[in-house]
């Protein structure tokens, strides 16, 4: 151990820290961007253009997600934005092509359709009191429905390259045509040259996605920590009867956290436009449910006045990080969907105990987030043989009815194995039942362990996780970084009572 | 005599329920005054009346000697009533500052356009002088003797007696004129509420008046100078604090005879 002293400056450090809403998205956005860096070949994560790219992938739901971290920390919610995003999207590719509207008249056209549609959610809620869900749900499915019936639910032909500029458009562009022209003024060309040199391998993913994105959150943070606006969205999400109390025209900001959400998600629609060929009125489907999911996990609590615009930043790159991640350890996108959800219950889950701080409690996480490494890096070949022994027992109970004569449907029929099938499965079962089951019970180990928080389980769980690691080295599947993060975790859980005990002394 | 607050006939009726019948109230300057009564008995309506929530069926209010009528708790307050309500009206995830500027920000709101006469108003977007209010509460917590550790700590993290004294200092701070407090101490403990006192004492010395509605009868012959007892939606009648004792006001309160009620567990 440090001396008394460091150690105990560390434990008050760390307490700070995860004093802050967004403490836990920063921690997974880390460990995960290392986890991806040790586990990718060839380019590495952490160079520039790799990291542009994510940035300009996240740009448009960042911006949604933005706009949604203000009306979830006034408590309400808005579960229509990926719809208003795909209608916007729609109606000003429409009103571009067919109707012929300039490109700029048909941007204004889908910010005004924006801001009208937060107006009707925000009379409606604020004005006329009806629950937030429930206005925004039917939001979801009229604005959706009726992207689709102007449009006849058709793609656009190609859009005005106006719409780059909200999109794919690089802002470096003019400077390296003017080098390599020769038509930039003296004092750039040195500038212009190294723009130039560099294009390849630095700056052709800069684009005005990730330059907004970036330029959007500092203006909504700014405007979240230091004008009227933001500080009363935190009251009424705080104490809304207290906040009218205090004077605070409550329904007026409700109206204008909407507002100001509907205009983002019509925003996004363009910035989507910007990258894409074409404008259709499917775009943005559960758009919605990414958005909250970057919020609550970047920390913003769902019943609202607790949260911040970092957060849900972090919350974003998360996100992206995540499907990113996963893609690279080769799980496919329905996998993806349950790891998703499984997160999101992780980070809420540590959001509660992170407000109700315990020994105890803090240890329980740590230990749930060691299990839950153990059953992500488990997950290929567990996967594997569960399915494997699911088809064979599919094959048997299916040829025992068809040998009763049961007469079955084609599709039920496929049940059946051919016998090429069936060397296929059995060779999996085989290659990976050992690991599978040993794999299965340690997860299962892991998280029974959460009832008995302390020293021991901690120091068992290490083991189990040691264990698992030598399991997949052996057998050559991916998932080793994911449990150095339980790893992590478990040394965490070892010294929580002693940073408690010193953190309690100052 | 020039009174702070006085009322005349005030009366409240909710259909057929006559809450409050015919109040005669008044609140002389510098006073710190007691409102008490069983439940039912019509304080709270009272309250209400005089501070804006509600609008009297019949009567009238006057305030420093002009005849007023509070459309709303904000008119109230512009004309210098504080009320610390018993939920305290705090947002508990902000800061000491924040709650003591709650919609009352010091805000830049307009930006000038230079060379001409000309300004835009900000609006929503008016930026806060977060140093300023910082600043000021301070002082504010400073004058009312409220001891808070840390400021920039949200009040989620603070005990009730902690809260409760922001919300009077909040009070104290803006409302120079009069400032009511609803059970001040009712959720607090024994030392907690000793806090809370001390800092309406202090208001005394200041010279800020005072309306305590409470059910704690020692606490209201400790802190105030006169008594107000309300029975069945009348005021049956004020007593000074130094010329009664506890077994007539709850003699008054309840309506029996003197005695009968000596053991009363509330005194």
């Amino acid at each position: 151990m440090p001396d008394t002293h460091t150690s105990s400056r560390f434990a008050m450090a760390l307490a700070n820290y995860f004093k802050k809403d967004w403490s836990g998205a920063l921690l997974a956005v880390v460990i995960l961007a290392v986890a991806i860096e040790l586990v990718t070949d060839g380019k590495p994560f952490f160079h520039p253009s790799n990291l542009m790219t994510i940035l300009n992938n996240s740009a448009a739901l960042g911006v949604i997600a933005g706009g949604m971290t203000l009306v979830i920390l006034t408590a309400g919610i808005d579960l229509s934005v990926g719809s208003v995003m795909g209608m916007t999207a729609a109606l000003v590719g429409y009103v571009a092509s067919y109707w012929g509207f300039p490109p700029l008249l048909a941007i204004l056209f889908g910010l005004t359709l924006g801001l009208s549609i937060g107006l009707i959610h925000g009379t409606l809620v604020a004005r006329f009191g009806m629950p937030a869900f429930i206005v925004t749900l039917a939001g979801l499915s009229i604005w959706r429905g009726t992207g689709h019936l102007t449009t006849g639910a058709q793609a656009s032909p190609k859009l005005d390259g106006v719409f780059d500029y909200f999109g794919r458009y690089n802002p470096l562009t003019p400077l390296r045509n003017g080098y390599k022209e020769g038509t930039l003024p003296d004092f750039l060309m040195p500038l212009g040259e190294w723009v130039d040199a560099n294009w390849i391998e630095y700056f052709r993913t800069f684009q005005m996605s990730l330059v907004i994105f970036l330029l959007f959150f500092v203006v909504l943070g700014l405007i979240v920590k230091h004008t009227k606006l933001g500080r009363y969205i935190y009251a009424i999400g705080s104490n809304e009867q207290g906040s009218r109390q205090a004077g605070i025209d409550v329904r007026r900001y409700k109206v204008l956290a909407y507002v100001i959400c509907s205009m983002t998600a019509a925003f996004a629609a363009l910035m989507f436009l910007g990258r894409a060929p074409y404008a259709k009125s499917d775009y943005g489907q559960m758009w919605e449910l990414d958005a909250i999911a970057a919020v609550v996990i970047g920390g913003t609590s769902l019943f609202g006045g607790r949260g911040s615009i970092l957060g849900t930043f972090l919350g974003v790159i998360l996100l992206k990080l995540i499907s990113n991640g996963l893609t690279l350890a080769q799980l496919n996108t329905f996998w993806q969907m349950v790891v998703l959800g499984m997160i999101i219950l992780l980070a809420v889950g540590i959001d509660i105990v992170r407000q109700s701080a315990t020994p105890r409690k803090i240890k329980q996480v740590l230990l749930a987030v060691a299990a839950a490494s153990l059953l992500f890096a488990s997950i290929h070949p567990v996967s594997q043989f569960v399915s494997a022994q699911i088809s064979l027992f599919e094959h048997n109970s299916v040829s025992s009815l068809v040998s009763q004569g049961v007469n079955l449907a084609p599709t039920q029929a496929k049940r059946v194995l051919d016998p090429e099938a069936m060397v296929g499965v059995q060779s999996i079962v085989s290659a990976t039942w050992m690991a599978g089951v040993s794999l299965l019970v340690m997860t299962i180990a892991g998280f029974a362990a959460l009832a008995r928080p302390g020293r021991q389980t901690s120091v068992a769980m290490m083991g189990v996780t040691v264990l698992a690691g030598v399991v997949l080295t052996l057998g050559g599947w991916p998932g080793v970084p994911v449990l150095a993060l339980g790893a992590v975790a478990l040394l965490g859980s070892l010294y929580t009572d002693t940073l408690f005990e010193q953190a309690r002394q100052h | 005599m020039n009174y702070v607050l006085k009322t005349e006939k005030l009366t409240k009726h909710y259909g057929g329920v006559h809450a409050l019948n015919d109040a005669d109230f008044f609140l002389e300057p510098g006073e710190h005054v007691a409102v008490v009564g069983d439940n039912g008995a019509g304080k709270s309506t009272f309250v209400r009346n005089i501070t804006g929530v509600e609008q009297p069926t019949d009567g009238r209010i006057e305030f420093y000697g002009e005849e007023v009528s509070f459309s709303s708790p904000l008119d109230a307050r512009e004309a210098g009533i504080e009320t610390v309500y018993q939920n305290l009206a705090l947002a508990d995830h902000l800061d000491v500052p924040a709650n003591i500027f709650l919609g009352r920000e010091n805000c830049i709101d307009r930006i000038k356009i230079p060379g001409t006469p000309l300004s835009i108003p900000l609006g929503p977007l008016s930026w806060m002088r977060a140093g300023a209010m910082q600043s000021h509460a301070e002082e504010l917590l400073a004058r009312t003797g409220v001891k808070i550790p840390d400021l920039s700590e949200s009040l989620a993290g603070m005990s009730g007696g902690q809260r409760q004294c922001v919300a009077i200092a909040r009070a104290a701070g803006w409302g120079q004129k009069l400032i009511i407090l609803d059970e001040p101490t009712a959720a607090l403990g024994i030392q907690e509420t000793t806090r809370v006192e001390d800092i309406v004492r202090g208001l005394k010395q200041s010279g800020i008046p005072v309306i305590i509605i409470s059910h704690n009868l020692r606490q209201v012959f400790n802190l105030v100078d006169r008594i107000w007892v309300f029975r069945q939606g009348r005021i049956v009648g004020n007593r000074k604090t130094s010329e009664t004792e506890p077994n007539e006001i709850v003699s008054m309160i309840t309506g029996l005879d003197q005695g009968v009620h000596e053991n009363a567990s509330y005194i």
